[in-house]
């Protein structure tokens, strides 16, 4: 086997180079390989925008052209269009580390919740969920958001200037409002492509299990090249 | 912030004497972090693989002990197994996915639509409706093709207590299995190995077939990502 290289579909914004963004070339120990998807703003994109769907359907063909052995995308909000992107290329797809929610949701005793830290509550939907085959009806859900604070604006802005103690205080509040109005929280799943820089904090914080991004980046670079391949640590550019 | 030491994955194993191969389960540099082995009492691969429930309380039991022993997450060395997901995920307060079935409903997403998943198991006369339930997903609504390597060399070797099968063995037994898949679905597009010695030739699969194939090492993966950090949180934490 060769190396896995994973193409990641960006929004067009700037990147955020903290340890652990999907930016950093060094969070992931196979090759990354990133591509700007044009149009794709982050309001465009959480707002449910299907026009931009196009731009992501030929930025993955493209990636794909280039040689990348699976895609993700660095927005869950894509998780609308997994059906469809996934369609349109031979790799394997992950849009979303939504896509982790019914594995997830089997390993935690029957009544237990999953707390799903977003990057803005008021935008998630069922259509989201639907995207990538699960409901909110059905799955023991609980989504809470970061929408309001410090690191949201950032992450609106062309520039991003968000900091680790930033991002870490925005996202542990959202935890914690879940975790004080339910009292079975199991684990905990990131929306948001960003929050992996904080994965570790709220784990810590916590005690609970924290699937994220990379998680599901991770999977999909295993998947495609084995274990030994993506995991093999210094060669990653 | 120091990062916390990390509690082994708990390996729920067979009686059976185990085959430390390359990339098998049993061997612990299959894995990079720290895993544990604990031989659960009665689980031998004819009554696990044939549906005796009368092992549930040992797998409880067994989970019980070696999460209250530290380890931060479950997992077993067979996916007929997933017939005890609920019970035992029920008991511990730790992650538990007792079969890399478990990985389908996600797998599924991961390819185009109407895509086909092959999943090649032990015994597919033994792999029933119930083990995909309790793994989270149905025959009836999900497009799989199944097949075992029942009858093989392989599989013989299997049901011995010190099971004696080769790499080459369980190479050409397995793809044996996948490749009578492959010619009669046109549509696969991904394959699942049920059983938790395929790891050892998973990447003789996708040289061969050139698709994604997720396995038990896959389970053990994703459960410690949640756990004990990805390498980016490595990173994080040494700042």
């Amino acid at each position: 086997m060769t190396r896995p290289t994973l193409g990641i579909q960006m929004l067009d914004v700037g990147p955020i180079r903290l340890p652990g963004s999907y930016h950093n070339p060094a969070t992931f120990p196979y090759p990354v390989v990133h591509r700007h998807v044009p149009g794709a703003r982050v309001d465009v994109v959480t707002g449910g925008d299907k026009e931009i769907l196009g731009a992501y359907i030929d930025s993955a063909q493209a990636m794909e052209r280039d040689g990348c052995h699976a895609i993700a995308t660095s927005c869950g909000y894509t998780s609308h269009f997994q059906a469809e992107i996934s369609a349109a290329v031979k790799v394997p797809v992950a849009t979303s580390s939504l896509l982790l929610v019914p594995f997830v949701e089997r390993l935690l005793p029957p009544r237990a919740k999953i707390a799903l830290l977003t990057f803005d509550a008021t935008r998630f939907n069922e259509g989201l969920a639907n995207g990538v085959g699960w409901s909110l009806k059905t799955s023991p859900v609980i989504v809470a958001g970061v929408e309001g604070t410090e690191s949201w604006d950032e992450m609106r802005k062309p520039q991003p200037g968000i900091t680790h103690a930033m991002l870490a205080r925005d996202v542990m509040a959202a935890a914690r409002r879940v975790l004080d109005a339910h009292a079975n929280v199991g684990a905990i799943i990131f929306e948001c492509a960003v929050f992996p820089i904080v994965t570790n904090h709220v784990r810590a914080a916590t005690g609970l299990p924290v699937f994220d991004y990379v998680s599901m980046a991770d999977i999909l670079a295993e998947a495609v090249a084995g274990p030994a391949q993506a995991h093999q640590s210094g060669a990653a550019e | 912030m120091a990062a916390r030491t990390p509690g082994p994955l708990a390996i729920l194993r067979l009686q059976h004497k185990p085959v430390p191969m390359k990339g098998s389960i049993a061997d612990p540099a299959s894995f990079a972090y720290d895993v544990r082995y604990l031989a659960v009492p009665g689980a031998w691969t004819e009554n696990v693989t044939g549906g005796d429930r009368a092992v549930l309380a040992a797998y409880v039991e067994s989970a019980r002990r070696m999460v209250a022993e530290g380890c931060r997450a479950v997992t077993t060395t067979c996916g007929f197994t997933s017939l005890f997901q609920a019970e035992v995920s029920a008991a511990v307060p730790a992650p538990v996915a007792m079969s890399s079935l478990s990985l389908l409903p996600l797998l599924e997403r991961l390819i185009p639509p109407g895509g086909r998943i092959a999943i090649v198991t032990f015994d597919a006369s033994r792999l029933t409706e119930a083990h995909c339930q309790g793994a989270g997903w149905s025959l009836t609504t999900s497009k799989v093709a199944i097949a075992g390597i029942e009858g093989s060399e392989s599989w013989q070797e299997m049901f011995k207590p010190e099971p004696g099968f080769t790499r080459d063995m369980l190479a050409r037994d397995v793809m044996t299995a996948l490749d009578g898949l492959r010619a009669h679905h046109a549509d696969i597009r991904a394959v699942l190995l049920e059983c938790a010695f395929f790891p050892i030739v998973a990447d003789d699969v996708r040289a061969r077939t050139g698709l994604p194939v997720v396995d038990f090492l896959t389970v053990g993966d994703l459960l410690m990502a949640s756990t004990d950090g990805t390498s980016a949180d490595a990173k994080v934490a040494a700042e």
